[in-house]
């Protein structure tokens, strides 16, 4: 899978660096960074926690 | 029983209906006020996510805005994408959490003054003397508003929002106290224009964004539109949460205590207050298409209301919903709404609401509420108290 972060709905409330320290991060714009773009299997439950509290609707989950 | 947000006894206690809603309507028609709503948790939360099929263009409470005054002041709380975006994109730097965050050394000094009084007085009220006036600080302070105006400005605001018993029609009074906030905000903008100085406005003349077409600016109806909409939705929602937060606790002292114990529980408690007691109670939408709801279509044009307050009690999501309980996990918070819609000034208002009650905890480790003196805000669809007088114990 492949995590996307939309920059234009993103306003970096950081509910996903909370939920998965691991794969986000927040930039120097208060925008979130992913930093494992391409994480594995082990960690779906986690990124789509973060998808699913996401309030703006920002992170996208694809498939490689 | 009938559903009426502009019911005073509604205001009072709306449980048994939004609980009789879930468990038998979930899809109410109002052929009186002509609207349907929605009170289920998994229905409300798809729907707020949803603009493109619940559209904000038409304002987002039950009683009819002048379309004029939504066009030639336009709120972001009542636009749609692509419009919304835009607008939104030029405010949302100023309010990030980060941002956002370097504002609590001031936050704080201002409710250790307010507080100040009361600890001598060993009590006062809630609403007018606290809950009131930080963030009526807060936003004024932002928005550049000088000191002698504040509280006529806050006055126009309040009334702007008063709405009679039973009745969808907004009275003259609010008419005339919102015609009079816009003026004077025009005139502060003119004034801000002659005479710069730093703030969140001045900001705004010059924020620039570009697009396909090249660089646009916000014209003076939008950052009048702006300023009018955080003036009403950065005091009226804050005040209330905070005074919400004020009567939950001294109702439930078990949990007071726990927070008085580790006041690092606060962000969560507060969490629990916005889903148990949230200042916004429902967002209104125009329905864009027919949609099927429980077997039935609520027609394209048709008005919905999606009913956050009755969501967040809902048993399907929420274990023994009515309980307040400050350590409750929140998995999906709807007090700020969700979507291209989420509340702007969240992390401004999760901000002053910890610290106000970090600063009042200290001082008021036990009060008590004199709940039969407390009164009721009567708004359309934000619910809170107008005086919580309390006592030191």
């Amino acid at each position: 899978m492949r995590v996307i972060v939309d920059p234009v709905l993103c306003e970096g409330n950081g509910v996903c660096t909370q939920v998965a320290p691991e794969i986000f991060d927040l930039g120097d714009d208060d925008k979130a960074r992913v930093l494992v773009e391409h994480p594995g299997e082990a960690r779906r439950a986690e990124v789509e926690t973060a998808v699913r509290r996401c309030p703006r609707r920002a992170i996208r989950l694809m498939r490689d | 029983m009938e559903l009426n947000p502009f019911s005073y006894e509604f205001h009072e206690d709306p449980h048994p209906i939004y609980r009789w809603l879930r468990d038998h309507v979930p899809l109410y028609r109002s052929e009186q006020l002509d609207f349907w709503a929605l009170s289920r948790f998994r229905d409300v939360l798809p729907a707020l996510v949803d603009w493109e099929t619940y559209s904000s263009a038409e304002g987002v409470v039950l009683e009819r805005l002048d379309p004029k005054m939504l066009e030639a002041t336009p709120m972001l709380i009542s636009l749609d994408p692509p419009r919304h975006d835009r607008l939104r994109k030029l405010v949302s730097r100023a309010f990030t959490p980060r941002r956002v965050a370097s504002l609590e050394p001031f936050v704080r000094a201002t409710a250790v003054r307010l507080l100040e009084p009361l600890v001598a007085q060993g009590g006062g009220d809630f609403v007018k003397d606290f809950s009131t006036p930080l963030p009526m600080e807060v936003i004024f302070t932002l928005l550049g508003v000088p000191d002698a105006d504040r509280r006529q400005l806050r006055e126009w605001t309040d009334l702007a929002l008063d709405r009679d018993p039973d009745t969808p029609a907004i009275p003259a009074r609010a008419l005339e106290a919102s015609l009079h906030q816009m003026r004077y905000l025009y005139e502060l903008l003119g004034d801000l224009r002659r005479r710069p100085r730093d703030g969140l406005v001045c900001g705004l003349l010059e924020a620039e964004l570009e697009t396909d077409g090249g660089t646009t600016r916000l014209s003076d109806g939008e950052i009048v539109g702006f300023c009018s909409l955080l003036g009403a939705a950065g005091n009226e929602t804050t005040t209330k949460l905070l005074a919400n937060a004020a009567v939950l606790f001294a109702r439930h002292p078990g949990e007071y205590r726990k927070v008085l114990a580790d006041p690092a529980r606060l962000p969560g408690a507060i969490e629990e207050i916005l889903r148990h007691s949230s200042p916004a109670q429902y967002a209104a939408r125009t329905v864009m298409r027919d949609v099927e709801w429980y077997g039935r279509t609520v027609p394209r044009g048709a008005r919905i209301l999606l009913l956050i307050g009755a969501a967040n009690r809902d048993e399907r999501e929420f274990r023994d919903p009515d309980r307040f309980d400050v350590d409750r996990q929140i998995p999906e918070p709807l007090g700020f709404g969700q979507g291209v819609h989420f509340c702007l000034g969240a992390s401004l208002a999760r901000l002053e609401t910890r610290v106000a009650l970090e600063e009042f905890v200290r001082c008021f480790p036990r009060y008590t509420v004199d709940d039969a003196r407390c009164r009721r805000m009567h708004m359309s669809n934000v619910h809170g108290f107008a005086s919580v007088p309390f006592v030191r114990e």
